[in-house]
């Protein structure tokens, strides 16, 4: 178990991904703890002694050659590169008869479109989901709804278990094989392999405790943030921690990243209650760095 | 836009107007480093000479998809990518794992003087190669890109199609899995090195 917890941020450091500023503090402790500059050397020699590996060098007649091979499988192939613009070509003879044609056409789908929605929302709801109601026109030429693709893609959260079932649920049954945790900590972090398709490990919250005790912020934004987009009865208050089970990722469908979360907490009526939610962060997350990078930070803290 | 992404501009707008020598410039500034990272990914000549040859084919046919004041390095390091990935999991080719290979193999030949340091060396990079032989695609993918071309997580990103965040996590991997095998063969040789 590393001993220092700066440790974790080593990687970040290597690869260049700290600012100035936090490079200056990091550097500062490094001069002063010896695990982590043993831990950059190791990181350093891993490098080092892939570059080592000497590639295979092919003789010169074999990159002379190179163009020319890929461009005999291009002809007999009969690839083309210029089937857009052929139609770009095209497209700059357009005809006031083409331009009529295909203003009748736009009108014809928008009005299509404005007909076949479905019955409207509440005014707030609306504004979450306005995003979500636009539409697009696939390639095909169908009309598809963007709901119905969020739909698709969005990971659908478990339905929550009850108290009793929840203090039943074995978090290190999930442990992956190829990650080592030490659970003599109070909190269990299990990550999955690819937080892209799915984080699907688990982060226990308990009251009162922290975790990424260098973190404390993030907790309290992460509950604090919590929208209950998906069970109006498990609002977090911004002041109460909550004890439950951070169990998956999402693409949020209104367009922003969340961790999903199964447990109980204070909801706004004071009661302790069960429920599952979206976790979200603040601001438009997509693909946001930051939210990335407190996962894999947490990913790393838990396997060392 | 840096000025090297805009030559290459400069160079896709000319292919889509049928200029063959444009693409010829283009292959022979991408060739080399597409052929390696498939070489490295795959460990074998010819798989690579395979992929590297598609990647272009590819490139070429999809050019016209190409999109302005995108990187066309970073687009043909993805399709390169893709396709060995693609490639190493249909086959499901971890090149084969032979014995520790001779530093001869790996390297030219070594001076006398610094022999004895330059056989662990050997030693490491044998066991590093082995190791990533037996890395996820994906692993080791991030991995050669961050090593060998230094790329920064936000290109790597782009490359792989997925998050900065699925980058990191891959690359730590990686490296967790290449620090862990370099560990056991320091304690193979601790263990060997007591024995005499």
């Amino acid at each position: 178990m590393s001993g220092c917890k700066r440790k974790k941020r080593l990687q970040i450091y290597l690869d260049g991904w700290m600012d100035e500023r936090d490079s200056e503090q990091f550097e500062n402790h490094l001069r002063r703890c010896d695990e982590c500059q043993t831990e950059l050397f190791e990181l350093e020699e891993i490098s080092s002694s892939a570059l080592e590996i000497v590639d295979h060098a092919p003789e010169r007649d074999y990159w002379e050659s190179f163009f020319t091979r890929a461009h005999n499988r291009i002809n007999s192939r009969g690839v083309t590169p210029y089937v857009e613009r052929e139609s770009q070509a095209s497209g700059l003879k357009l005809t006031s008869y083409t331009v009529g044609i295909m203003a009748i056409a736009a009108v014809l789908i928008l009005t299509f479109s404005y007909l076949s929605r479905g019955p409207r929302h509440s005014d707030s709801e609306a504004q979450v989901s306005g995003e979500k109601e636009s539409r697009s026109v696939a390639a095909s030429g169908a009309i598809v709804s963007e709901q119905e693709l969020i739909t698709k893609i969005a990971v659908i959260p478990e339905a929550p278990p009850s108290a009793a079932e929840f203090d039943k649920i074995d978090l290190r049954a999930e442990k992956p094989a190829d990650v080592d945790i030490d659970y003599s900590d109070t909190i269990s972090a299990i990550s999955d392999k690819d937080y892209q398709s799915a984080f699907r490990g688990s982060i226990r919250l308990k009251p009162g405790e922290l975790w990424l005790s260098e973190d404390e912020n993030f907790v309290s934004r992460l509950l604090a943030e919590y929208d209950g987009l998906a069970d109006d009865s498990f609002s977090v208050n911004p002041n109460v921690v909550a004890e439950g089970i951070i169990s998956g990722y999402a693409s949020g469908g209104n367009g922003r990243n969340g961790l999903l979360f199964t447990g109980r907490g204070l909801g706004t009526n004071d009661a302790i209650n069960p429920g599952w939610g979206y976790l979200g962060l603040p601001g438009d997350t997509t693909r946001s760095d930051e939210f990335h990078r407190y996962l894999i930070e947490l990913d790393i803290m838990r396997a060392k | 836009m840096e000025s090297g992404a805009i030559e290459d501009q400069v160079l896709v707008e000319k292919v889509l107007a049928g200029d063959n020598r444009a693409f010829e410039k283009l292959v022979d500034k991408y060739k080399r480093r597409i052929y390696y990272l498939a070489y490295r990914m795959t460990r074998d000549h010819d798989s690579a000479d395979e992929l590297a040859q598609e990647s272009f084919v590819k490139a070429y046919q999809a050019m016209s998809g190409f999109k302005k004041g995108h990187s066309f390095y970073t687009w043909i390091y993805r399709i390169c990518v893709n396709l060995t990935i693609n490639f190493l999991k249909r086959e499901s080719q971890t090149v084969s794992v032979d014995s520790v290979e001779g530093a001869e193999r790996l390297f030219g030949k070594s001076d006398q003087s610094d022999q004895l340091e330059r056989l662990i060396a050997s030693e490491q990079a044998a066991i590093v190669k082995r190791t990533l032989n037996t890395l996820p695609p994906d692993q080791k993918a991030v991995f050669l890109l961050k090593t060998y071309d230094d790329l920064s997580y936000e290109r790597m990103a782009e490359i792989m199609n997925c998050s900065i965040g699925t980058v990191m996590s891959r690359l730590f991997r990686a490296r967790h899995k290449l620090k862990k095998a370099l560990e056991a063969a320091d304690a193979r040789r601790d263990r060997r090195d007591e024995r005499m």
